[in-house]
């Protein structure tokens, strides 16, 4: 008789445990504090490095930490404007002629590392180190543009290497720098440099792992500016090897270096596991930028690490993170977030910094040594027809409606590569450049006119009848593939035969350049917003230019953009005259700016996403609940 | 035997320099690190690229760049061992030191877990094989054969973590929840029963009622957000672990070893208020350790003097009820803690995360307390090890079955039934250890495999281990990473090849290794 047993001793059982616990202890005990005070942010891949000028640790990933850990003389807001931090410091125009440009940055005095050190301008000279090429070839660093450098850093070979004149200046009072151009640099604001606890690279790279005194910080500074000035390539080389590889430091805990961790942001690193998280807690020593909020404010930052896009909505819904961005999002995303429930979590959708954009082949890429052939080569009536009629075809607004609607509905075709959609200058821009023939009229019109201008070439050709095949190559998403399937639909109509070819590496290496391809489709991201931009993509030989593009009037307007002080309607009428050339050798057209999805819990206030930058966390400061 | 060794040796060898040529090379021609530059803009585009293919030495072609490799490899031959540096400029070496533990926490409890429970099951269908329990089991394991992690993962985040963190704001059970959950109970407990009809239905019935009384106790109390067993709950599972173990190891009818496992439940709960001075916040696995070892080494005496003969059987009974009945106290003390877990600010009253492996909250105080640290990585441990253990248990309860039945129709255990022997000794003596052998080579490899972690769902659950380094490397294009990874799961697989093969010698004396 087993089972009545057992059911008088489960009965004995509960009764007992019923009379001995007691139905008092049930009320619910309240959370230890009133309000919360940590943010957990999601990060879609690994925080590899506490030093994101590296060439591989310079991710958008380590750049959040790097921004939440050091201020500097500028930052972007979600305008995006780039606003000036005169908190820390200023910087202005000294000398402006055509063969001397000289900048002067001012640090403003008082401001702290977190360790207490004061910060000056001899914290801005590694910037100068790790930027200009001149510089690490005299100090027997190695020459960047032919072997590798001592520093592995990102910022060799670029503007700034390209025109700096000497060495910098350094003010008596060692609180301002003046760097010398040899010509004016039109986007001279974005060449400031950033400052660097240098005199804990010295330490570091004495072994030091301790902080050190004041006297002792102070020596080291003053060893650095030696060191600096007589380029001494041994001390220097020592400094190298620590900041190219120190502070990719996977775990972090009380027992790491503080050295590594100085920081002159709101925050400072705290702890970390590989790949996994990072804590950030607040400098007590901040003054190097805004005030951080005091009423409710954010006083632990927590960087969680999913890489999987599923796993992070529902961490988002169980509140293991607050705040969740997606830079690749898709509808159902947008349904899944908003479905969570306004009193919840707060849906933003708003454009990024990236666009796609779909460009048309006219001859080798450059420093390709193959001969490009297919439809589109050359500059013949022919191919400038075959070009216009594909672009003709090409639904744009289609493409937008269906896939990018969905997740944006304020989304628009884009149809400059050179200023954000819906700014003054676009409208500008757009309204001049001859781009309004793509949306002119319905698409079947502008595919019927595509059809005619191939039936020049191709007389029996016909929606049934594809005279033209073209290899279409695009950096492989579901979006992209998606777009991919309505151009085919489309471009059929016009006689036109697309043959999808995609692929995560069809540019790049010289072998993968043999691959015949007509067309191409992929992203371009902006980090910043420069007078320069875009001029690279159209250009002959620009780096970003892998189309065979080339046209000298284009190449002196991009020359003009790149090196010439212009004012604002200047740049505009430039950059409507390369447009205008663009559309009249039909090379491309920009498609649409990418949607991000940036979904927080909306007990936090102030998460507003920046399309370029460090995105959500540009505003830190502002964060409270 | 030796000579044996040896020959598979050289031959593992052989096969590791083989596959990680192919490895190296098939990695090397399919990827190509410099397409990220294809989306850049920046100016100094060109300079990047040079850095890259220096670095990377993506101008030496890869069977020749795998040399390259391999000699930092064979450097480990006296003692260099270097298997080169991630794109991160870490020591491969090291990045993997670091994943194979933390692989190894999020495989292995739902390892053991799998295979107890798969082989337990799996031997009960066999033993009642075509009976209602035998089909469910069946349905339910193919069912769980068939169903991928991630799906599992996303299902069990929803209901276990999401759902379960809000039922326990309002931590009450409705009756119809109450009532379907215990018929399940009946129904399972009920088709494992055997015997006659009233029996079964009188099982049924009995569990049905005691798990419908127990969740309303529960509901009533508030249970889920302050557990506890208690000492009356100690005290009852302390019992029945020595009424289980005694039944599969002696046999009920053996009074005397029943009093010794009653004896042992007993040491538990006698001690269970003295032992929590063992248990105290500033606690370490070093206490933990200390009551089992007080436990066990108490019901080892008791079993010594309850009978001066076959004191060996009494002994093991006693301090196998002492280890089962002392996991119970151990869980009693975790689930005092909880209260405080649940209602502090890091955890802000949702205990169960959807991933993770470490709530990163904590404060310092949390974090030396022993008890609430264990909490929490029991907390991020349940989804994955659930979803683990659901989909691979699956394999074993089919297997063990299956080795099981063909054991059963052996000529041997027909004549050790004819012996007159119980049933229980025919098949816990004599076919269960008949069945295990087959089970040993699984049981190996399976073990390797473990470490070369599980890719997808660490991805899911948001675990830093070997399967996300693997994954890593191939994201990311990380050769030296790639090859660390693989060099490891190769030599792991061909090791615990040999090794099954050597078990398998020492476990079946029918089969002996000769040069």
């Amino acid at each position: 008789m087993k089972a009545p047993r057992l059911v008088r001793m489960l009965g004995f059982v509960a009764a007992t445990a019923l009379t001995t616990t007691g139905l008092a202890a049930v009320a619910m005990a309240p959370a230890d504090a009133a309000t919360k005070s940590t943010v957990t942010i999601l990060s879609t891949a690994p925080i590899t490095s506490l030093n994101s000028s590296t060439t591989d640790g310079n991710t958008a990933y380590n750049a959040q930490v790097a921004y939440m850990t050091g201020a500097g003389f500028s930052y972007y807001d979600d305008n995006p404007t780039l606003i000036m931090n005169t908190t820390f410091g200023t910087m202005k125009v000294t000398k402006n002629t055509a063969k001397d440009f000289r900048i002067t940055y001012t640090i403003k005095k008082g401001r702290v590392w977190s360790d207490g050190t004061p910060i000056d301008a001899v914290d801005l000279l590694l910037s100068h180190v790790t930027a200009s090429n001149a510089y690490s070839i005299a100090a027997k660093l190695g020459d960047p543009s032919k072997g590798t450098p001592a520093f592995d850093s990102v910022g060799y070979g670029g503007a700034y290497a390209d025109h700096v004149v000497g060495n910098p200046t350094l003010s008596p009072d060692h609180l301002s720098l003046t760097i010398k151009f040899d010509h004016p640099m039109p986007d001279w604001q974005l060449l400031a440099p950033g400052p660097s606890p240098v005199h804990a690279l010295e330490m570091l790279a004495d072994g030091k792992t301790k902080l050190g005194t004041a006297a002792a910080n102070k020596a080291a500074k003053a060893k650095f500016l030696s060191d600096f000035k007589t380029k001494n390539t041994t001390r220097l080389q020592k400094m190298a090897a620590k900041w190219n590889s120190a502070y990719n430091l996977g775990n972090i805990s009380s027992s790491t270096n503080p050295l590594l961790l100085i920081s002159n942001g709101g925050f400072i690193v705290s702890k970390a596991t590989d790949g996994v998280s990072m804590t950030l807690v607040r400098n007590p020593k901040y003054n190097s930028g805004p005030k951080l909020a005091t009423t409710n404010p954010v006083k632990t930052v927590v960087f969680k690490v999913i890489e999987d896009n599923t796993a992070a909505v529902q961490a988002l819904r169980n509140g293991d993170i607050d705040v969740y961005y997606n830079t690749l999002p898709t509808g159902d995303d947008k349904v899944a977030l908003t479905g969570i429930g306004a009193a919840k979590v707060k849906v933003t959708t708003k454009v990024a910094g990236g666009y796609s954009h779909l460009d048309l082949r006219v001859d080798a890429p450059n420093g390709g040594t193959d001969t490009y052939t297919g439809p589109f080569a050359g500059n013949s009536q022919k191919a400038k027809d075959l070009r216009h009629a594909f672009l003709l075809a090409l639904p744009r607004e289609q493409m937008v409606t269906t896939l990018i609607k969905p997740v944006m509905t304020s989304a628009k075709t884009m149809d400059t590569q050179f200023a954000f959609t819906g700014s003054a200058e676009y409208n500008t821009i757009t309204k001049a450049s001859g781009v309004a023939e793509y949306s002119a009229g319905t698409q079947a019109a502008r595919t019927l006119r595509a059809l005619n201008l191939v039936k020049k070439y191709y007389s029996s050709a016909s929606a049934d009848n594809s005279r033209v095949t073209v290899h279409l190559a695009h950096a492989d998403s579901q979006t992209r593939r998606n777009i991919t399937a309505l151009i085919i639909a489309e471009e059929k109509k016009a006689g036109i035969e697309v043959v999808e070819y995609n692929a995560d590496d069809f540019f790049g290496n010289n072998d993968n350049e043999k691959v015949a391809y007509d067309v191409t489709m992929y992203g371009f991201g902006l980090n910043s917003i420069s007078q320069g931009n875009g001029t690279e993509t159209y250009k002959t030989d620009g780096s970003s230019n892998v189309w065979g593009w080339s046209d000298s009037a284009v190449d002196s307007l991009a020359a003009s953009l790149q090196g010439d002080y212009l004012t604002t309607a200047q740049i505009t009428a430039k950059r409507i005259a390369i447009d205008k050339i663009v559309h009249d050798k039909y090379w491309g057209l920009p498609l649409y700016q990418n949607p991000t999805i940036t979904a927080s819990v909306t007990a936090l206030k102030n998460i507003k996403p920046a399309p370029i930058g460090a995105n959500t966390v540009w505003n830190y400061w502002q964060w409270h609940y | 035997m030796f000579a044996y060794i040896t020959r598979r040796l050289g031959m593992m060898l052989l096969i590791v320099f083989g596959a990680s040529f192919m490895a190296y090379n098939l990695e090397a021609f399919s990827s190509n690190p410099l397409s990220i530059f294809g989306e850049s803009t920046a100016k100094n585009k060109h300079y990047l690229m040079q850095q890259m293919i220096h670095r990377l030495h993506l101008d030496v072609p890869p069977p020749i760049r795998y040399f390259m490799w391999l000699r930092g490899v064979v450097s480990g031959l006296w003692g260099q061992l270097n298997l080169g540096m991630t794109r991160d400029h870490m020591p491969v070496l090291d990045v993997i030191g670091n994943a194979i533990p933390t692989t190894f926490r999020l495989v292995i409890a739902s390892t053991i877990l799998a295979i107890v429970l798969g082989i337990t099951i799996g031997m009960i269908t066999a033993i009642r094989q075509y009976s209602r329990f035998d089909y469910v089991m069946t349905f339910i394991s193919f069912l769980l054969f068939s169903l991928p992690i991630f799906w599992v993962a996303v299902l069990l985040k929803e209901y276990l973590a999401i759902g379960f963190n809000d039922f326990l704001m309002q931590p009450e059970i409705s009756l119809e929840v109450t009532l379907i959950t215990a018929a399940i109970c009946g129904f399972i407990m009920g088709g494992i029963t055997g015997g006659s009809r009233r029996r079964v239905l009188s099982v049924f019935g009995g569990v049905t009622v005691g798990v419908a009384l127990l969740l309303s106790y529960l509901s009533a109390t508030h249970w889920f957000v302050h557990p506890g067993l208690g000492i009356i709950g100690v005290g009852f599972l302390a019992l029945v672990s020595a009424v289980i173990v005694t039944q599969i190891s002696t046999g009920l009818e053996n009074r005397k070893s029943l009093s010794a496992a009653i004896i042992a439940a007993a040491i538990v709960i006698v001690g269970y208020y003295p032992l929590q001075l063992l248990m105290k916040a500033n606690a370490s696995a070093l206490n933990v350790l200390l009551v089992f070892v007080i436990t066990i080494s108490l019901a080892a005496v008791a079993g010594y003097f309850v009978q001066n003969i076959d004191r060996r059987q009494n002994i093991r009974t006693a301090v196998l009820t002492a280890l089962l009945g002392t996991l119970p106290l151990i869980l009693d003390r975790y689930m005092r803690e909880f209260g405080r877990y649940f209602s502090s600010d890091a955890v802000n009253k949702r205990p169960v995360p959807t991933l993770g492996q470490a709530n990163d909250l904590l404060n310092e105080k949390q974090l030396s307390n022993f008890w609430i640290t264990g909490l929490d990585a029991t907390m991020h441990l349940i989804l994955p090890t659930l979803a683990l253990t659901l989909i691979s248990f699956a394999g074993y309860v089919r297997f063990s079955r299956g080795s099981l039945l063909e054991v059963l129709n052996m000529d041997y255990i027909r004549t050790a039934r004819a012996k007159g022997l119980t049933e229980r000794t025919v098949i816990v003596r004599h076919a269960m250890r008949n069945a295990m052998l087959p089970l040993t080579t699984i049981l190996v490899n399976d073990f390797a495999g473990v470490i070369g972690g599980a890719i997808i769902t660490e991805r899911v659950f948001g675990w830093k281990g070997m399967g996300m380094l693997f994954n890593q490397s191939l994201t990311s294009y990380d050769l030296n990473l790639f090859m660390g990874v693989f060099m490891i799961s190769a030599v792991l697989t061909v090791l615990a090849n040999l090794v099954a093969d050597l078990l398998f010698g020492v476990v079946d004396p029918r089969i002996r290794i000769r040069k």
